[in-house]
């Protein structure tokens, strides 16, 4: 009986030792940490949900999408189970229009489990591969970028590459912002490889980049390229740049560059036309600099009614000639300030410059934004060239009139912005706000003050005079908006040849730059056609552009015109009467004389020579003075003109 | 007879409650995989949602171009306004100075 006993005890210790084993087994697998067995739940059990955000969308400043991404579907293959690569490569050779080869290396690399074959299918070839029933090609979803005004504004939007990445322009500058954050989640899955979301969880959906507001209005930038481009094919230039601001708060209402190119197939065309011109390509910008020659000439204390010698049309300054740009032309034997800027005169200009000084004119040109950069937050925004100090005479001369001086279309745009604003120089602005999708949380962006350039005063004498510039007989007549003042200067200046150095013959720029309403700014409008072999001449070309551009803006802000009265409304059959001009009587000599009805520019012309010193308020004609006319002046001589 | 009845039921309802804990806990796993499978489907519907949307929001875009616009506004015989135009509304009569 013992030994009986003794074996049951011991086979008994066995299975209990045996059992042990296996629930020290069990423990161990279930509650102990094991890497490999937690990488094994991870694979079966666990999936990781890769969620690309959808790129933030660009807007104007309405909210009128310029830009946004769309769903499409792309083409892979998997070639490990791919069952007839050459069947299959000669029909997506025959839909794609590349060779076979092409397709059959990627079909038959059994390395791989996924090949691209083709991104952002169009419906029609999605249909037609569906259609063959092809097994190992496979759809996947993915979103392309789409461009609404098409080759509208392309130049600013910039384009995206295959992978959405920004790669020009806006789409580049604010990349971090647009793209968006990827989201990677770890999610239980069933059998099938479906997600598993905890009930707790709300819904996963796409986060998007966030959204980008720019300050271009739409509908100005097309009219304005339209404009540009009939301008463009008038004069056979090669291109043309134009830049609208607002005044008041510095914002891009339109930025033009033609001809441009479509971002929605941004390979095909010129990749000259791709770049942003207006911020990038600087040139000379010819008269249209005369205006800051003759800011820093009032700034630094040279009266309006000051004359300047003509020459005759020609001068010599050391071994060099400064003419006119129209030899033909024969100005008066003395202009004063105004005349020089109406009549454009390149003598003028010079002298004024020579008697200003090299220092203060080049002041004043950096004051207003000139050799160095806008601060516009874009790609490739050049500081142009302004020459550093000592200038030679003849530099000082040529610089005056807007040659020997560099600068892009965005630079002098800015620059006359100052001087409408009353010489305050600020940064321009393309982007207003940047809205976050999910969140709805906004980033306000506002233009920031980087120097005063001139005086208040000077600026407004300024502006009366560029008014003057675009009167009867003067060379921006043709820019001028009827029933509302406008003020602006025109520029034919000469293409500089870089090749070979010099000038290039019978091609011209041929410019304007103004602002619309002279009393009041709102508008700071600059165009530059470049390359211009017929009709090149601004006041022909450029200043008619900045007339219709001008019109459009000013309609469309609901800005009615001031200039007119009820001699200006018609009847319905009778002609519009004369407005009789007022009969002036010789002043006598210390006595205030007549100047009502007359223009600045006759009322510089009449005080020329006399001790009076002027101050204008408004424009256009002279509708009072103080003192009255024929009363005695003052000691000092100060008279204030009013016109209307 | 009651005392009986309860020595004998005893480990029926003991085994019983064991059941249904256990359908119990299988029945909230399947509902919570089914409310995870629904959540997933909406979630997919929501996405095709918005896709559906920022593709009208291009034809949209295409609508309303301003080239479309004058185009259709010439139609309806429309004319574009001349630059300098002033056109005053007087008592309801429109006068147009040129």
């Amino acid at each position: 009986m013992e030994p009986m006993k003794n074996r049951i005890i011991f086979v008994g210790a066995v299975l209990a030792l045996l059992w042990c084993c296996l629930v020290f087994r069990g423990v161990d697998l279930q509650l102990l940490p094991h890497e490999k067995l937690s990488g094994l739940k991870e694979r079966i059990f666990e999936t990781t949900v890769k969620i690309n955000p959808r790129r933030g969308v660009i807007y104007d400043r309405k909210g009128q999408e310029l830009a946004l991404s769309i769903p499409s579907r792309s083409l892979f293959a998997d070639p490990q189970t791919f069952e007839k690569p050459y069947y299959a490569a000669k029909k997506l050779s025959g839909l794609f229009n590349r060779p076979q080869k092409f397709f059959l290396k990627k079909l038959l690399n059994k390395k791989r489990r996924f090949v691209w074959i083709k991104r952002h299918l169009s419906p029609k070839e999605i249909k037609t591969i569906q259609s063959w029933k092809l097994k190992g090609l496979h759809f996947i979803q993915e979103t392309k970028r789409f461009y609404t005004e098409g080759p509208s504004l392309s130049q600013v939007l910039g384009f995206t590459g295959i992978d959405g990445q920004g790669l020009e322009g806006i789409e580049k500058q604010y990349e971090e912002v647009l793209k968006g954050v990827e989201q990677r989640l770890i999610v239980k899955r069933d059998a099938r490889g479906r997600p598993l979301f905890a009930a707790f969880t709300s819904f996963i959906h796409r986060m998007s980049g966030s959204d980008v507001y720019l300050t271009i209005d739409r509908d100005t930038q097309v009219y304005f390229e339209r404009e540009l481009s009939q301008a463009v094919k008038k004069s056979s230039a090669r291109f043309a740049l134009g830049v609208i601001l607002s005044v008041e708060t510095n914002e891009i209402l339109a930025m033009v560059n033609v001809p441009n190119y479509n971002p929605n197939h941004p390979l095909t065309g010129n990749p000259i036309f791709r770049r942003n011109r207006t911020v990038t390509d600087i040139y000379e910008p010819g008269s249209t600099l005369k205006t800051f020659t003759l800011a820093s000439a009032l700034e630094n204390g040279i009266p309006p009614s000051k004359s300047y010698s003509t020459h005759d049309g020609a001068f010599k300054l050391g071994e060099r000639v400064i003419r006119e740009a129209d030899e033909k032309k024969r100005f008066d034997p003395f202009l004063n300030l105004s005349e020089i800027l109406a009549l454009s005169s390149n003598v003028g200009a010079a002298e004024v410059a020579l008697d200003v000084g090299a220092g203060k004119l080049r002041k004043t040109l950096w004051n207003f934004g000139f050799g160095k950069k806008t601060g516009l937050e874009f790609p490739g925004d050049s500081r142009g060239i302004l020459r550093p100090l000592p200038w030679r005479p003849i530099e000082t001369a040529t610089i005056s009139f807007g040659h020997g001086i560099a600068a892009t279309t965005l630079q002098i745009a800015n620059a006359y912005s100052a001087l409408a604003r009353g010489g305050i120089l600020k940064k321009p602005i393309l982007v207003k706000k940047i809205q976050n999708s999910y969140t709805g949380e906004e980033k306000h962006f506002k233009t920031s003050v980087i120097q005063r350039a001139i005086s208040e005063n000077t600026a407004q004498l300024l502006i009366l005079m560029l008014a003057g510039a675009t009167e009867e007989s003067s060379t921006g007549f043709r820019a001028v908006v009827p029933g509302h003042l406008t003020a602006g200067k025109t520029g034919t200046a000469q293409q500089v040849n870089f090749q070979k150095g010099g000038y290039k013959t019978g091609e011209y720029i041929s410019s304007f730059a103004g602002f619309i309403p002279a009393h009041k700014p709102k508008f700071v409008i600059y165009i530059a056609i470049n390359g211009a072999k017929d009709h090149f001449y601004a006041s022909d070309l450029a200043a008619p552009v900045f007339s219709e551009t001008a019109s459009y803006a000013i309609r469309k802000a609901g800005l009615s015109p001031i200039l007119f009265s009820e001699n200006d409304f018609i009847s319905f059959s009778s002609n519009k009467p004369e407005v009789s001009k007022p009969q002036r009587s010789p002043a006598a000599v210390g006595t205030m004389p007549d100047l009502k009805g007359l223009s600045l520019r006759e009322v510089l012309k009449k005080v020329h020579g006399t001790e009076i010193k002027l101050k204008f308020y408004g424009s256009r004609r002279v509708i009072r003075t103080i003192p009255f006319a024929g009363q005695l002046l003052p000691e000092d001589k100060k008279v204030t003109v009013i016109l209307n | 007879m009651k005392g009986y009845l309860k020595d004998d039921l005893r480990p029926f309802i003991s085994i019983l409650i064991v059941i249904i804990a256990l359908f119990i806990a299988a029945f909230s796993k399947i509902t919570l995989r089914r409310i995870s499978y629904s959540l997933y489907k909406e979630s997919e519907k929501f996405n095709r949602i918005q896709d559906n949307y920022y593709k009208s929001l291009t034809e949209y875009a295409g609508m309303n171009h301003i080239d479309r616009l004058e185009r259709q506004a010439r139609r309806h015989s429309l004319v574009k306004t001349k630059k300098g135009q002033i056109i005053q509304v007087i008592d309801g009569k429109a006068i147009v100075v040129d």
